[in-house]
């Protein structure tokens, strides 16, 4: 039996590899509160609470590992009042000198473990903390059909490291752009796993900016496929090839959009948090050397662009759509969209008319709106996928989440 | 259900943007003649030049220029931020600071006998800090907070803002703290709008901008009934928004005229000259009264452009330049308060400033403590009345948590006109305190 449980926990161990060291590391000030008191005290668990996204069977690995660690000064539990995955409760055994309460907490990539010790007359005793940076990212995944569902239905979300400025998603990689570094996470059952990280640097000048915007995209080329990403401090831009994140190139031009046969391409106005009035294209098929040859041509300075069957739509910097073809503006609604916008299907998407915490659907023909979605944030960044649903990046409070959403 | 979708309504007309809008232009007039602490440039100064330190919103001093600063043994170290350049594109080095420090606390600006007295060397360790020696154990970034000391290195500007020709300003896109949302700024001096006439018509559209809330205070007393009675039906034509609880007719000690820019362009020219001159036969004499009443103002910006934090800093100073009181500099804060209550007999309108101004009598020279709390309550009864002296507006958006306590006298034998608050500072720094009065 005992060899059972020890191999239980060694498999913990290894499944639940970041958190061992924030337990090992608080396991060390446990054991020093016990050192510090004059009779060698026994101790108990009351609870352990996960305030995180992370699953029931996380934390009773969590409980294992704490259990395993101090098993030389807890005392046994006399049985487990619940547990799920909110956190188990435990009956203490009779006998115990200190008790501990337990909660562990991700917030903005970094997980902590709290332990409270009272004594066995309730007093409190001592608060202790330990904190470890967040390897992997849990992800919670919503159903399809659930009743009374707006059209527009998120997937999943997660809650992300830090502040990033920019997510694209392509296959199950998922890449999260950092003013400093680039992410690529993987989804791996039920978490997001880190499995790349690459430091960026930006070629100067650079243009400290009050609105920090970012850009990420995917473009297949003739020689390789490649992420290029930008931010509007830098007005040079990173093509990183997509297999190693190694920097390939450095380029005054972002691939925004293809169109007919074309790529379509721009720039931040430097510092400021939109696209500078211009626009440059490039025959495919190219090469990344292609791309310093681009043709370019005056073009209103707009937020954000996609292209729908030849034409180019672009929220313009009142915030309203505006639909060229060719060089030539062709006259539309001018509907007022906000500053995210994506092409998809018939339908264009975009963060919607206010604070940026809807995102709606409309037809590229029809003026009335025909579906939305209000968010509980503020939509940071929208992108589509190669799969035709929509990643967005959004602020809660001081959180980041991304999410995918599609039409039903 | 139709309340809900109206309220959304107003939502959006409020928020009509979901980011801050870069773009825009923002016109600051200013008198022929100034206040003689900003006459010498500070407003084109802070434009143009960036301070070393200033004072954020909850009063804590902090530097676009260094990305961190510490103290160790009586040294403080500056540590300066990556990648920062001049408007020219050219790297901010570290000796530019030392040296921009070194000068400004051997000139006679305010605050630097107070950094003088403190600082025993300034020098540079390369390559990215700054290292000051004190005497004292001062609150070194508070002190450097003085909106006088600004990184200025000859050909180089640093602000903001890079002056152009005609007294314009562009945004400088390498502005350490980040490019201003306002694409220009524009100084213009009209004539100073006690000279401003009323029959003309033309001069009061040049003395007020179009982007400006302008306040004026009258004294009433010296008011006719007809007068006020002809002012107010004179600004109604002109559609200029009135403020309806600001029109008493027995109590106009202020009304606020708002401006629009459309309101303007429609009573352009001949339509507006008629408008104004068929108004009402008394306006030649109630012109000629305004301008021998209408001594005090404040200037406000409209919301979408103080939205911009540097907006706010723009309208603080444009009020101090635009609005100076010699009175400011030649008597202690309190008789200043005293006398502005005096002069514009405000005791009759506002009781309660009275008693105010009793207080002040009782513990000018007695109780500092006291008068400091008498006086900030007295601003905070003007604020809420939406009045404004002169010196409360040209101090407060300035120097925000900074106190200004009466008394005291410069190296230059001039009065001290501010003093960092002491429970600011250090309990021991009382004994080693900087100011000219424990010289």
């Amino acid at each position: 039996m005992r060899k059972l449980i020890l191999l239980l926990v060694f498999f913990a161990v290894l499944q639940a590899q970041p958190p061992s060291r924030l337990v090992e590391e608080c396991s060390l000030k446990v054991e020093s509160f016990v050192l510090s008191r004059e009779i060698f005290p026994r101790l108990a668990i009351a609870s352990i609470r996960n305030h995180s996204l992370r699953s029931q069977g996380f934390v009773e690995n969590l409980y294992q590992l704490i259990a395993a660690r101090l098993s030389d000064y807890l005392m046994p539990s006399e049985g487990v009042l619940g547990f799920d995955s909110r956190g188990g409760f435990f009956s203490p055994p009779p006998g115990y000198d200190y008790l501990l309460r337990i909660v562990y907490r991700e917030l903005a990539g970094d997980a902590y473990l709290f332990i409270r010790i009272y004594s066995r007359d309730g007093r409190f005793q001592d608060f202790l903390s330990c904190s470890g940076k967040v390897e992997e990212v849990a992800y919670r995944e919503f159903e399809l059909s659930a009743p009374g569902a707006s059209p527009l239905l998120v997937l999943w979300d997660a809650q992300v490291p830090g502040e990033p400025l920019a997510v694209l998603k392509n296959g199950e990689d998922i890449f999260l752009l950092y003013p400093d570094k680039i992410l690529k996470l993987k989804k791996v059952g039920g978490v997001l796993r880190k499995v790349k990280e690459a430091e960026l640097s930006w070629p100067s000048p650079a243009y400290p900016s009050q609105d920090l915007r970012g850009f990420i995209g995917k473009v297949s080329l003739q020689d390789g496929v490649y992420l290029n990403v930008g931010i509007s401090s830098s007005a040079s831009y990173l093509y990183l090839r997509y297999s190693d994140l190694a920097p390939a190139m450095v380029l005054p031009w972002l691939v925004l959009a293809e169109e007919e046969g074309k790529i379509l391409l721009g720039k931040f106005a430097p510092g400021k948090n939109y696209f500078a009035p211009v626009l440059g294209e490039v025959s495919l098929p190219a090469s990344l050397q292609d791309l310093t040859l681009a043709e370019t041509r005056g073009f209103p300075p707009f937020y954000d662009i996609c292209v729908y069957q030849g034409l180019i739509n672009i929220v313009d910097e009142e915030g309203k759509r505006r639909v060229f073809k060719g060089e030539e503006e062709i006259p539309s609604p001018g509907q007022s969209l906000g500053d995210e916008m994506e092409c998809w299907g018939d339908y264009f998407i975009s963060t919607g008319f206010g604070e940026r915490e809807r995102i709606s659907y409309q037809d590229f023909s029809a003026l009335e709106k025909r579906g939305e979605l209000k968010q509980s944030g503020k939509i940071v960044y929208m992108s589509r996928t190669a799969s035709g649903t929509v990643m967005v990046l959004e602020k809660e409070a001081s959180r980041f989440w991304i999410k995918e959403i599609k039409i039903e | 259900m139709r309340k809900c979708s109206v309220f959304f309504l107003f939502l959006f007309l409020l928020f009509p943007y979901t980011r801050p809008r870069y773009g825009g232009e923002l016109k600051l007039e200013l008198p022929a003649s100034g206040n003689p602490l900003f006459w010498d440039g500070l407003l084109k100064d802070s434009l143009a030049f960036s301070n070393i330190f200033y004072l954020d919103s909850r009063g804590k001093p902090w530097s676009f220029l260094f990305s961190r600063w510490w103290e160790e043994q009586g040294r403080w170290y500056f540590k300066l931020k990556e990648g920062i350049l001049y408007a020219d594109a050219t790297p901010i080095l570290p000796q530019d600071i030392a040296n921009s420090i070194n000068s400004f606390i051997h000139s006679n600006r305010p605050g630097a006998l107070s950094l003088r007295n403190i600082i025993k060397s300034i020098g540079v360790e390369p390559p990215d800090r700054v290292v000051i020696e004190v005497a004292s154990s001062a609150n070194l970034p508070l002190l450097l907070s003085t909106p006088y000391l600004f990184l200025r290195r000859e050909g180089k500007y640093s602000g903001p803002f890079v002056p152009r020709q005609d007294n314009s300003f562009e945004a400088n896109p390498f502005f350490p703290g980040g490019r201003a949302f306002l694409d220009r700024v524009l100084l213009v001096y009209p004539p100073e709008i006690p000279d401003m006439s009323f029959t003309q018509g033309f001069e009061a559209r040049a003395a007020f901008s179009v982007s400006y809330l302008v306040y004026l205070m009258v004294s009433p007393r010296k008011w006719r009934k007809l007068s006020r009675r002809a002012i107010f039906s004179l600004l109604s034509s002109l559609s200029w928004k009135t403020r309806a609880d600001s029109y008493l007719p027995s109590q106009l000690s202020q009304f606020s005229l708002d401006f629009p820019l459309i309101r303007l362009r429609r009573v352009r020219g001949y339509l507006r000259r008629k408008v104004i001159l068929a108004v009402s036969p008394a306006l030649a004499s109630m012109a000629q009264e305004l301008k021998d009443t209408a001594s005090l103002a404040r200037v406000k910006l409209e919301a979408n452009i103080s939205e911009n934090p540097l907006g706010e800093l723009l309208a603080g100073r444009a009020n101090a330049a635009l609005f100076p009181s010699q009175a400011a500099f030649v008597g202690s804060e309190a008789e200043e308060v005293v006398g502005m209550i005096e002069r514009y007999g405000l005791e009759r309108f506002y009781p309660y400033l009275g008693k105010l101004k009793k207080k002040i009598l009782l513990y000018m020279g007695e109780d500092e403590k006291k008068l400091e709390r008498v006086l900030s309550s007295t601003y905070e009864y003007m604020a809420s009345r939406e009045f404004f002296f002169p010196v409360a507006v040209a101090r407060q958006p300035v120097y925000l948590k900074k106190s200004f306590l009466p008394g005291g006298k410069d190296f230059y034998g001039r009065p001290l006109m501010w003093k960092i608050r002491r429970a600011l500072s250090r309990p021991d720094e009382g004994k080693t305190d900087s100011s000219p009065q424990a010289d």
